[in-house]
C-alpha cells in the first residue's frame, strides 16, 4: 500500500532500467519482453492510481485522447523502448504498431510521432514518414492554441525540420537526374546539411557501386586472390565498428580514398570519439575545428537524445609554448559542437587562473566531463585558484598536476580573493589525484578547498608534493571522508605518519579503507608505542586508542609504510589490529627505524624475526637500501614455515644482498613447500650477478624472477608510485 | 542451464543443406541461436507457463534440435565450428565495458584462425554478425582494422581494388583540409 500512495513507481523505474541496460548490452528480446510485461502491467492499473501517480509527476489529469482514459507517466517512455526493441529484432511493422498506439494514447506527445516516422523512414516509405510529421505539427498547433501544451523548442524545430527535409526529397525525386549531375559536378561545394537525403544517397551508391564490385569478382574470379571493398560489402554498423579501431588520422587520410569512403567518414561522426591532439600546432587546431564544424549529427544522433557530438576522449597540449594560449583558447571557443567525457589538457607555462579565464567562456563544453586530468602551472599569488573546477559539476575522476609556479605576468593584479566551491560539487567524485612538482608552496589551500565539498562518494585520493601543516592537525581534512578506500600521501613535505597513526586512534572515520600508503620524506623520531601513545599511561595504547584505529583499519589488507620512521614494534601492532586473514600487500622498505625497540635486538635483521608475529603476507616489498644482506635472507629462509602465502618478494635496490643469499632463501622455501617460489624481484642489486640469475631461472626453485640493473629508484619524483610523464 | 541442457545436440543446416551436429553449449555461443533455443524451443516444451518469469526446466533433452542457417554457406559454418569448439571454455572480456573489449588485442589463436583470403574473412564477420556471435566478430574487425592501420590510401586503394573516382585537385584540397591530422 505505501508504494501505492507515494508517488513513484519503483517496479516500473527497475523494469525500464533493467530494459535498457539489456538494450545496450544488445541484447535485444530480453529487453522487449521486459518492456511488454511493463506495459502490461502498467495497464492493468486502476484508474486512481494512475491520476495518482500523473499528479505526482506533474502532469496533466484530463484525458486528451479519444478513448478518455488516462496513462501511466512512463507508459509512453515504456511503448518507446518497445518499438525499438522491435525495431531492433528487425520486426519494423511491428514496432510501427507499438508507436501508432503511443500516438493514440497520447496524441500531443511528440515522441510517438517521431518513433514513427523513424519507423517508416527504415521500411523506406519517405511518404508516410512525411505524412506522420505533418500530423505531429498539426496536433502540435492545436496542443498549444487550444490545450495550452508547451513543447520544447529543440523538438518541434526537429519535427519542422525533417518534414521540410522529406517535403524537398519527395520534389527533388522527381527530378532526380538533374540532382545527381549537380553533386557530380562539384561535391567540394557540397555541404552537409541533410543526414537522412545523405544516407539515402550513400545506400544508392553504394548498391550501384556493389554490383559492380560484384561484377568485378566474378569476371576476376580466376585470380587467386579477390579483393573487396568492405564498406561496401559489409552493413554500416560493421565497417563503423572497424573504423573505430583506427585514429583519426588515419581516417582523414581513407577520406581521398574514393568519393564513396568520402561520404562514409564525413557523414560517420561517431568515429571521432577519441582524439588525440597532443602537440599541435595552432595552424591545426584551427583546421580541427573547421573540420569538425563539417562533421553532422545525424537524425540517428538526435532521436538518441544526442543534440551534441559526444567525444570519449580528448587529450590536448601544445607544441610551441608560446602557443598554449592560443591554441586552448581556439579549442574552447569553438567547439561548440561537442560534449566530452575524458579531458586530458596538458600546458604547463598556463596557470589554473588562464584555464578558468578560457573555460567560463564556453562552459557547456565540459558540463558532462566525468574525467579530468590537468597539468598547470599555479600562480604564486593564487595558488587557491579553483574557480575553474565549477565549472565541471559531473567529475568521478580528477588528476591535478601541478607543474610549477609562475609570478603573475599581467599588470596590477588583485590579491588573492577566495573562491570557494559549491558545496555539492563533488557528490559523484570517486577518486582525486593531486601532485604538485613545485616544493615550498606553503598553503596546502587548493586541495583543503576541494576535500572541504561534501565528497560522499570518495574512494581514491592520492597527494603527492603538497606542503602539509607542521602540527598534530595535519590529518584534520579527513574527517568526513568515510568512504575512503584508498588512501596514497607519498613526499609530501611535514607529512608524518606518527600524526596520521594518532588521529586514527582518536577519531572514527573509515568504514571501508583498503588500502593505505603513507611515505614520508624526512627522517623524524622513531615512531613507537612511546611516541604514540604518551597521554596517560606511556607505551600502552588505552582501549579507547585501540578500539577506535582498529575501527578505522578493520578493512585494511594493502600497506605502503616505506621511508617511513615506524618502528618493528608499530609493525606488529598494527598487523594485530587487522580482521583480514591475509596482508595482500606490504612495503615496509626503507623504514631504517624498525630495529628500535625490537624483540631481538640483532639491529637491521629485525624484520625476518618479525615474520613470525605477523599475519600471512601475499606480497612483500622490502626494498631499498633497508639493510637486506645474506645473512638477513638465510633468517629469512630460517622463518620459510611462516612464509606459505607469499607469492611476491621484492627486494631491489639492496646494494649489499649477493646471490648466494639469494640461492640461500629460496632453497630453504623450497625445502619447506616442495614447489617452486612465485615470483622474486631484485631489480637494482648489483652485486647478484647474471650468471646467478641465470642459472636460478633454469631451476626449480623459482618460477619468475627480475632483475632489471639499471631500474630506477623509487625516490624520483612521480616514478614507480605514478606514471605521469610530466 | 543444467548440464544436460549442455550437451544437447544441435544440427545446424547450412545454406547448401550440409549438417553439422554441435553440442548445444557450442551453438549457443551465437546468441541468435541461444535465443531462438530458448525462446521457442522451451517454450513449446512448457508453453503453459509463458508469462511466468521461471526458466523452464522440464524438458526432454534427448531429443535433437534441427537449426537451419540458411544465410551462412557450408565452409563458411564449418569454420565458426570450429572457432566456437576451439573457445568452447574461453570466457571473453566483459561486454558491457567496451573499452577493455576495444583494447584487448586479438587472440593468437584467433589471429591464426583468420589467416584466411579476404572473401572468406568478410563472410566470417557477416555470418559472426547475423549469429551475434560478439567476440568473433570483434576479432574479425581488429583484423580489418589491422590490416589498413596507418596505411596510404593508394596502399588502400591497392589491397580493396577501389578505384580513385577523385580528379588530383579535389584529392588534394582533401588532404590541405585534413592536415591537422597528420604526423606532428
Amino acid at each position: 500500500m505505501n508504494a501505492a500512495n507515494s508517488g513513484d513507481d519503483t517496479v516500473i523505474e527497475k523494469a525500464i532500467e533493467l530494459g535498457t541496460n539489456f538494450f545496450k548490452n544488445e541484447n535485444y528480446q530480453d529487453a522487449r519482453k521486459l518492456f511488454e510485461k511493463a506495459v502490461k502491467l502498467v495497464r492493468s492499473y486502476e484508474q486512481p492510481r494512475i491520476i495518482q501517480l500523473r499528479i505526482a509527476a506533474n502532469l496533466p489529469i484530463t484525458p486528451l485522447n479519444s478513448d478518455g482514459k488516462l496513462y501511466h507517466p512512463r507508459y509512453i517512455k515504456l511503448l518507446d523502448n518497445l518499438a525499438a526493441c522491435w525495431e531492433k529484432v528487425g520486426e519494423v511493422s511491428k514496432a510501427i504498431r507499438v508507436s501508432k498506439k503511443m500516438i493514440e494514447s497520447e496524441p500531443y506527445n511528440m515522441k510517438g510521432y517521431i518513433r514513427s516516422a523513424r519507423l517508416w523512414l527504415k521500411m523506406r516509405d519517405e511518404k508516410m514518414a512525411y505524412i506522420v510529421y505533418k500530423n505531429a505539427i498539426l496536433k502540435a498547433k492545436e496542443g498549444r492554441q487550444q490545450r495550452n501544451i508547451s513543447y520544447h523548442k529543440d523538438t518541434l524545430t526537429f519535427i519542422y525540420d525533417q518534414r521540410q527535409l522529406l517535403r524537398n526529397k519527395l520534389d527533388a525525386d522527381q527530378t532526380k537526374l538533374k540532382e545527381n549531375s549537380e553533386y557530380s559536378k562539384n561535391p567540394l561545394k557540397r555541404i552537409v546539411i541533410d543526414p537522412i537525403e545523405e544516407y539515402s544517397e550513400l545506400n544508392k551508391k553504394k548498391a550501384k557501386l556493389s554490383i559492380l564490385a560484384t561484377q568485378q569478382t566474378s569476371t576476376a574470379s580466376n585470380n587467386e586472390t579477390k579483393s573487396l571493398d568492405f564498406l561496401l560489402l559489409f552493413p554500416s554498423e560493421i565497417s563503423v565498428k572497424i573504423l573505430k579501431y583506427l585514429p583519426a588520422k588515419d581516417l582523414l587520410s581513407f577520406s581521398t580514398v574514393s568519393r564513396y569512403w568520402n561520404l562514409f567518414i564525413t557523414l560517420n561522426s561517431q568515429l571521432f570519439t577519441t582524439l588525440n591532439l597532443n602537440s599541435v600546432r595552432l595552424r591545426q587546431i584551427t583546421m580541427f575545428c573547421k573540420f569538425f564544424n563539417k562533421l553532422k549529427l545525424t537524425e540517428r544522433d538526435f532521436i538518441e537524445g544526442r543534440r551534441k557530438l559526444v567525444l570519449d576522449s580528448v587529450k590536448l597540449s601544445a607544441k610551441a609554448t608560446s602557443e598554449e594560449k592560443k591554441i586552448l583558447q581556439t579549442f574552447i571557443n569553438y567547439s561548440q559542437w561537442f560534449s566530452i567525457k575524458k579531458l586530458v589538457l596538458s600546458f604547463p607555462n598556463l596557470t589554473t587562473t588562464d584555464f578558468y579565464k578560457y573555460m567560463k567562456e564556453n562552459p557547456a563544453l565540459f558540463d558532462n566531463v566525468s574525467q579530468l586530468s590537468l597539468l598547470s602551472a599555479l600562480r604564486v599569488d593564487r595558488f587557491d585558484e579553483i574557480a575553474y573546477l565549477s565549472l565541471f559539476p559531473k567529475l568521478w575522476k580528477l588528476e591535478l598536476l601541478i607543474n610549477k609556479a609562475v609570478e603573475p605576468i599581467d599588470a596590477g593584479f588583485s590579491s588573492a580573493n577566495s573562491f570557494h566551491l559549491p558545496r555539492n560539487w563533488g557528490k559523484s567524485l570517486e577518486s582525486i589525484v593531486m601532485c604538485y612538482k613545485v616544493r615550498k608552496m606553503n598553503n596546502p589551500s587548493l586541495f583543503i578547498e576541494i576535500v572541504k565539498c561534501n565528497l560522499a562518494s570518495l574512494r581514491k585520493i592520492c597527494l603527492t608534493g603538497i606542503e602539509f601543516q607542521p602540527s598534530e592537525t595535519q590529518f584534520d581534512w579527513l574527517e568526513s571522508l568515510v568512504t575512503l578506500e584508498e588512501l596514497w600521501i607519498e613526499n609530501n613535505n611535514n607529512c608524518r605518519l606518527q600524526y596520521f597513526l594518532q588521529y586514527i586512534s582518536r577519531k572514527f572515520i573509515f568504514k571501508n579503507l583498503l588500502k593505505l600508503t603513507i611515505r614520508e620524506n624526512h627522517i623524524y623520531p622513531p615512531i613507537t608505542l612511546a611516541t604514540l601513545f604518551n597521554s596517560e599511561n606511556p607505551g600502552y595504547p588505552s582501549q579507547n586508542d585501540t578500539m577506535c584505529m582498529k575501527e578505522n583499519l578493520k578493512a585494511l589488507k594493502h600497506i605502503d609504510f616505506m621511508n617511513t620512521s615506524i618502528s618493528g614494534e608499530i609493525v606488529r601492532f598494527i598487523n594485530s589490529l587487522l580482521e583480514t586473514h591475509l596482508i595482500e600487500y606490504l612495503n615496509i622498505g626503507k623504514c631504517i627505524k624498525l630495529g628500535e625497540n625490537a624483540l631481538h635486538t640483532q639491529e637491521r635483521l629485525v624484520f625476518p624475526n618479525l615474520i613470525e608475529y605477523m599475519l600471512p603476507i601475499s606480497h612483500l616489498t622490502f626494498n631499498s637500501d633497508s639493510f637486506v644482506t645474506d645473512t638477513t635472507m638465510r633468517l629469512f629462509g630460517e622463518q620459510a614455515a611462516f612464509l606459505n602465502e607469499l607469492q611476491v618478494l621484492d627486494l631491489s635496490h639492496n646494494g649489499y644482498l649477493t646471490g648466494v643469499g639469494v640461492y640461500d632463501f629460496l632453497k630453504a622455501m623450497y625445502n619447506e613447500f616442495q614447489r617452486p617460489f612465485k615470483h622474486l624481484i631484485v631489480n637494482g642489486c648489483p652485486k647478484i650477478s647474471h650468471e646467478t640469475i641465470n642459472s636460478l631461472k633454469g631451476n626449480k626453485f623459482v618460477e619468475k624472477i627480475e632483475c632489471n640493473y639499471d631500474l630506477e629508484k623509487w625516490e624520483v619524483f612521480g616514478k614507480n608510485s605514478f606514471n605521469y610523464n610530466f | 542451464m543444467s548440464d544436460a541442457k549442455k550437451t544437447q545436440q544441435v544440427v545446424l543446416v547450412s545454406g547448401e543443406g550440409e549438417q553439422f551436429s554441435v553440442d548445444r553449449a557450442i551453438a549457443e555461443r551465437s546468441i541468435l541461436l541461444k535465443n531462438y533455443l530458448n525462446d521457442m524451443h522451451d517454450h513449446a516444451a512448457s508453453d503453459s507457463d509463458s508469462d511466468s518469469d521461471s526458466e523452464s526446466n522440464h524438458e526432454s533433452s534427448t531429443e535433437t534440435i534441427t537449426m537451419p542457417v540458411p544465410n551462412v554457406r557450408s565452409s563458411v559454418l564449418g569454420k565458426i565450428v570450429e572457432w566456437a569448439e576451439h573457445h568452447r571454455g574461453s570466457t571473453f572480456p566483459d561486454e558491457d565495458d567496451d573499452d577493455s573489449r576495444k583494447s584487448a588485442p586479438v587472440d593468437a589463436w584467433d589471429r591464426e584462425f583468420l589467416k584466411v583470403d579476404q572473401e572468406m574473412l568478410y563472410e566470417i564477420i557477416l555470418a559472426a554478425n547475423y549469429l551475434n556471435i560478439k567476440p568473433l566478430l570483434d576479432a574479425g574487425c581488429k583484423v580489418v582494422a589491422e590490416m589498413i592501420r596507418g596505411r596510404s590510401p593508394e596502399e588502400i586503394r591497392r589491397t580493396f581494388n577501389i578505384v580513385n573516382d577523385f580528379t588530383p585537385e579535389e584529392e588534394a584540397a582533401i588532404r590541405r583540409e585534413n592536415e591537422w591530422a597528420e604526423d606532428r
